[in-house]
């Protein structure tokens, strides 16, 4: 027997609230039952058989809440197999705890510090260059890909099972994760430069020249392999210092 | 050398790799593990959330080579799955010699076990198996991530018993 399709979009819809009742004891036992319990009220018309399937949903399991959405799909995998009498009874549970940790890994790599970050540093760059609206379309397309990221991974899951570990392997999420890093950085030095230029320009178009001057000098500093924190403060202080200088010697405003 | 040698029930996850990984600046991370060695999903898993010039590899805990890790030159990041587990691996060669300090990152809740932090809950004898650790030379820490302030082995008892 399957589960069909819109049950699977009502599990997947349960998914968002994955962490809603999140405790230390279980962690996000309560939310994984919850989302995978329509699945499970398919699969299982008697209610004895019901209630232990959802008991062993309760054991404790902790994930990156986005990427969790593949061992959901793939439990309700196990689960169609367990009703059919194909798998025993603790198949699904051992993929749900062989998966969490190497999953919340991928998730917390990817989006917890590469795509959320560049989305920000993206939405910080826009909004400074275009005005709020760029911030509204960064939220909405961050949102809509990882949407769509989610509902990927659920199907992959469903469809494939164990397998769904060499989908995931193909999409080579790591090796993105350390792109986006680099380009965010990127995006948030365009960003601190933006600004420190604005703010400097509205001062006169010399402190422009100079915090460009400055900018440049640190560049040139770090291409010269010196230690990014120390060379930072340096050309600071060095800026500061010649623009309080040339101040001083017209006289000050 | 082996940098740090950690207990969590989860083995590798986002606490590992995107913490301590890059924390300790590991080359290579080593899970010691019956039960994982003998899941090829496990195996596949492991190697899924690796950030690039990282590697992992996933053993029996007594086919571990404790002595060529002590020796390596890059720095070495040892997952073991619970107390019980870092004491089985203490008699099979990961001595404080090798690793000065024994991090428990997560342990789940159970039956019997008491919360001493947020991530870990211990049972008696595990408090008892840590004290035994310490007595060996181990400096034994409880730290999640590395931001993390570490609990020493007297504070822990200090919760445990007050968590009573």
């Amino acid at each position: 027997m399957n589960v069909p399709p819109v049950t699977l979009r009502r599990v997947f819809w349960r998914c968002l609230f994955l962490q809603a009742a999140w405790n230390r004891r279980g962690m996000q036992n309560l939310g994984f039952a919850y989302a995978i319990d329509p699945a499970l009220r398919r699969l299982y018309a008697d209610p004895g058989k019901r209630r232990e399937a959802l008991r062993r949903h309760l054991a404790t399991f902790n994930c990156h809440p986005y990427t969790a959405a593949a061992i959901v799909g793939g439990a309700i995998h196990h689960e169609e197999r367990v009703a059919a009498g194909q798998e025993p009874p603790g198949a699904p549970l051992a993929f749900k705890q062989v998966l969490q940790g190497p999953l919340a890994a991928v998730g917390d790599g990817f989006f917890w510090s590469g795509l959320r970050p560049f989305f920000g540093a993206l939405a910080a760059v826009g909004t400074l260059a275009l005005g709020w609206p760029a911030l509204v379309a960064a939220l909405l397309v961050y949102n809509a890909f990882h949407l769509w990221l989610r509902w990927t991974l659920f199907r992959a899951g469903y469809r494939s099972g164990d397998e769904v570990v060499v989908r995931l392997a193909a999409l080579s999420l790591p090796a993105w994760a350390s792109r986006l890093r680099d380009g965010g950085a990127v995006l948030c030095g365009v960003a601190a430069g933006a600004g420190a230029l604005s703010a400097a320009g509205r001062i006169s178009p010399w402190a422009g020249v100079l915090a460009i001057g400055a900018a440049v000098a640190g560049i040139v500093a770090l291409g010269l392999r010196a230690r990014l924190l120390p060379t930072a403060y340096a050309v600071m202080a060095v800026g500061s210092a010649v623009g309080a200088a040339t101040q001083v010697f017209r006289g000050g405003r | 050398m082996i940098a740090l040698a950690r207990i969590d029930e989860r083995l590798v996850h986002g606490q590992v790799l995107v913490g301590w990984v890059p924390h300790l600046g590991a080359r290579r991370v080593v899970v010691a593990d019956d039960e994982a060695a003998r899941s090829p999903l496990a195996r596949a898993a492991m190697s899924l959330a690796l950030p690039p010039g990282v590697e992992a590899s996933v053993d029996p805990l007594n086919a571990v080579d404790w002595e060529a890790l002590g020796r390596s030159s890059d720095p070495v990041l040892v997952v073991l799955r619970d107390v019980a587990e870092a004491e089985r691996a203490l008699s099979a060669g990961l001595t404080p010699g090798r690793v000065a300090v024994l991090n428990v990152g997560n342990v789940h809740y159970a039956l019997g076990r008491r919360q001493v932090t947020p991530s870990v809950f211990l049972s008696g004898a595990e408090v008892e198996g840590l004290r035994r650790l310490a007595a060996a030379g181990f400096r034994v820490e409880i730290r999640a991530v590395p931001l993390d302030v570490p609990i020493d082995l007297a504070e822990i008892e200090r919760r445990w018993n007050a968590a009573g």
